[in-house]
């Protein structure tokens, strides 16, 4: 009898443990987001400020009760500067079963990549400006960011529109999206103003000095230059410009703009040098809600966060948000973002046919003292996008 | 034309220090330091700690020489010097794990921003024979000039240089004729990361600095040594010019695109004819 009571108590026990351990942990499991992105290497300028951006919008996630009780966590993968580390890495990522993952900021990567997220059936999130990214048909991307097609319109625009400059120099890096801008600025010029580039001129990856291409820009006869390379090349322009006396315009690609911001330039350097990027330099915004996400991101990374990683910061919190109604299925999640628009802090975003979130585009002009304004400006997402309140 | 010479001269002259300094620790061990890019990078990280403390340019140039200098001792003592009687495979191996420690380490330094440091001249641009030119680059110049004069004062005008070479050569011999064979390859790595610690501070006003900034280098010059002919000291100056000339000059009148294939090519085309590079040895047969 005392046999039979201490076994009933230990079934009772084993019971209550069990229904401890299916129930606790179905509450409180965490949710899991993926993070390829460049931590090392090459491009470890971009990979390292986006995951602060992740990690921030996490943070306000979990610190405002999570999704419905849960709370968010991140795995994080470094895809260095490789497309081969890049498919390792997103195959790690999948190990932890994430609902979605925010992928590299690098055109080349995200092409490479792609044939497993398709097949996975995930969710990607990335900010390229790679114009060919959203172009291959692909049902599980959406780019937090605009690409090339816009932005290389609106420079076309400034440059002979505004600025009357008609011999344009293109200098960009010889990799997919230093080509998407090359060609898209090339299709542009010859579409909009039958002209046609006097000097193109490119380099590899990691090259230091440009100043051959400077050199070559100027023999051709450019009025004008632009750019378009990692954030270290951009900055590297500008001052060896400088160095070589060229002055002539120069439009740097949204990687300049986040030079400027990251100090890589000195405000004399950058003096009469204009910027294209998305959206307007988070630094230059009035609105509250971008001033408190400067101040928390500038606490974290020891320097302010740029346009493209206050889209990943975006995304995050637009992502939270479409769990919040759809839950965590992937099929779901990727249905609403395509129906969905969201208030995000530097606008709005909402998904057009290829899943790009967010089709704005500005160039600023750096003036004296690291003052910059905005010269020109296109937000067709404010325009075109059915904005539902959140 | 002023302007691409100067601008290909002068990284010629750093390819030249980064492969004389390779070049080095080769001749003193038979040992190729494929951390060597890392030296340089690490140059540029302490200059700017130095900068950034307060010190004027010119003295945190000298700080960061000496740092590198007490660096290479420690790097000789810790990286070579257990390997010493291994295969040279060995030693190849770890410094090639140093030079990934030594990238990710500075990582978690400095973080993953690029840094920059002022220049050492308020000037941008001076104008000589009718081109505007960089102070930056004619300082190079004239600063690997001053080093290779000095380099070669060292090496055949006084006892330690002579017991350097004697120790390069015939390492043995050099011992039996009371010429400590240890202290002299400490003395090499001594000077060899102050010579890629010096192409560190001068590429670093003009680059920014940050954890590829030894790979920008290393490969061309890695290129300049072979051209030079392997080993040899004057080959590795002259192929380092030759390279840091020829890629400008292709980039300029050529192809900006196919600049490193084109400097590939003409490596190619030498070895074909000089086996042994421009200066180096005639070439052996193996039985």
């Amino acid at each position: 009898m005392r046999l039979a009571g201490s076994a009933a108590l230990r079934d009772i026990a084993l019971g209550l443990s069990l229904l401890l351990v299916l129930a606790v942990p179905a509450a409180a499991q965490p949710i899991n987001i993926g993070a390829v992105l460049p931590m090392t290497g090459l491009a470890a300028t971009y990979g390292q400020p986006y995951l602060a951006a992740v990690q921030l919008g996490i943070e306000e996630v979990n610190r405002a009760g999570g999704i419905n009780g849960r709370m968010l966590e991140v795995t994080v993968e470094d895809s260095q500067a490789s497309n081969t580390v890049a498919i390792n890495a997103f195959n790690r990522v999948l190990q932890s079963r994430p609902v979605a993952i925010m992928g590299p900021g690098l055109g080349t990567q995200l092409l490479a990549i792609m044939p497993a997220f398709e097949r996975e059936h995930v969710p990607v999130f990335a900010g390229p400006s790679t114009r060919r990214v959203t172009q291959q048909g692909a049902q599980w991307f959406f780019r937090t960011t605009s690409h090339d097609a816009v932005g290389k319109e609106l420079w076309t625009r400034l440059i002979v529109e505004d600025l009357h400059k008609r011999r344009v120099g293109i200098l960009h890096i010889a990799n997919e999206w230093g080509y998407s801008g090359r060609d898209n600025t090339t299709a542009f010029l010859k579409s909009l103003f039958q002209l046609e580039p006097v000097s193109i001129a490119s380099y590899q990856a990691g090259d230091r000095d440009v100043t051959a291409q400077l050199l070559q820009m100027q023999r051709d006869g450019a009025d004008i230059i632009v750019s378009q390379g990692f954030p270290v090349d951009e900055a590297l322009i500008v001052r060896q410009m400088r160095q070589l006396n060229i002055n002539i315009p120069h439009i740097g690609s949204g990687s300049l703009c986040g030079a400027f911001l990251r100090n890589l330039v000195t405000p004399a350097e950058i003096e009469g040098h204009y910027c294209e990027g998305p959206a307007v330099l988070p630094t230059l915004s009035d609105s509250p809600a971008m001033k408190a996400f400067v101040a928390a991101y500038t606490a974290r990374a020891s320097f302010p966060p740029d346009i493209y990683a206050t889209g990943y910061y975006d995304v995050v919190r637009m992502l939270a948000e479409v769990m919040k109604r759809v839950g965590v299925d992937r099929e779901k999640i990727r249905d609403g973002f395509r129906n969905a628009s969201f208030e995000g802090v530097m606008g709005t975003y909402h998904a057009d046919a290829e899943g790009n979130l967010w089709t704005g585009s500005a160039i600023m002009h750096f003036g004296a003292n690291g003052t910059a304004t905005v010269v020109r400006r296109l937000n067709r997402a404010a325009t075109e996008a059915t904005v539902v309140p959140q | 034309m002023t302007q691409v010479l100067a601008s290909g001269l002068a990284m010629g002259c750093v390819y030249a220090l980064v492969g004389l300094s390779f070049i080095l620790i080769y001749n003193a061990t038979h040992g190729l330091n494929f951390a060597h890019g890392e030296f340089v990078m690490l140059a540029g990280f302490i200059l700017y700690s130095a900068v950034d403390a307060g010190a004027p340019m010119w003295l945190a140039a000298l700080a960061t020489l000496g740092c590198m200098g007490v660096f290479g001792l420690v790097f000789q003592r810790l990286v070579f010097y257990p390997l010493r009687d291994r295969p040279f495979l060995a030693f190849v191996i770890a410094t090639i794990g140093f030079g990934i420690f030594a990238r990710n380490l500075a990582l978690l330094v400095w973080g993953p921003n690029p840094l920059k440091v002022p220049s050492f001249f308020t000037a941008t641009a001076v104008s000589l024979l009718g081109a505007t030119l960089t102070p930056e680059h004619l300082f190079i110049i004239a600063t690997t000039a001053v080093v290779l004069v000095t380099q070669y004062l060292l090496f055949f005008h006084t006892a330690l240089g002579r017991g350097l070479r004697a120790t390069a050569q015939n390492p043995e011999m050099a011992q039996l004729l009371g010429i400590r064979q240890n202290r002299m390859i400490a003395i090499t790595f001594v000077l060899s990361a102050m010579l890629a610690g010096l192409a560190g501070v001068l590429v670093a006003p003009i680059f920014l600095i940050d954890t590829e900034l030894g790979g920008a280098v290393i490969l061309k010059a890695f290129i300049a040594i072979i051209i030079g002919g392997f080993g040899s000291i004057p080959g590795a100056v002259l192929g380092g010019l030759i390279v840091g000339l020829l890629e400008i000059l292709v980039a300029v009148h050529v192809s900006s695109t196919y600049k490193d294939a084109i400097a590939f090519g003409v490596f190619i085309l030498v070895l074909l004819v000089f086996p042994r590079g421009l200066l180096g040895g005639p070439v052996e047969d193996r039985v």
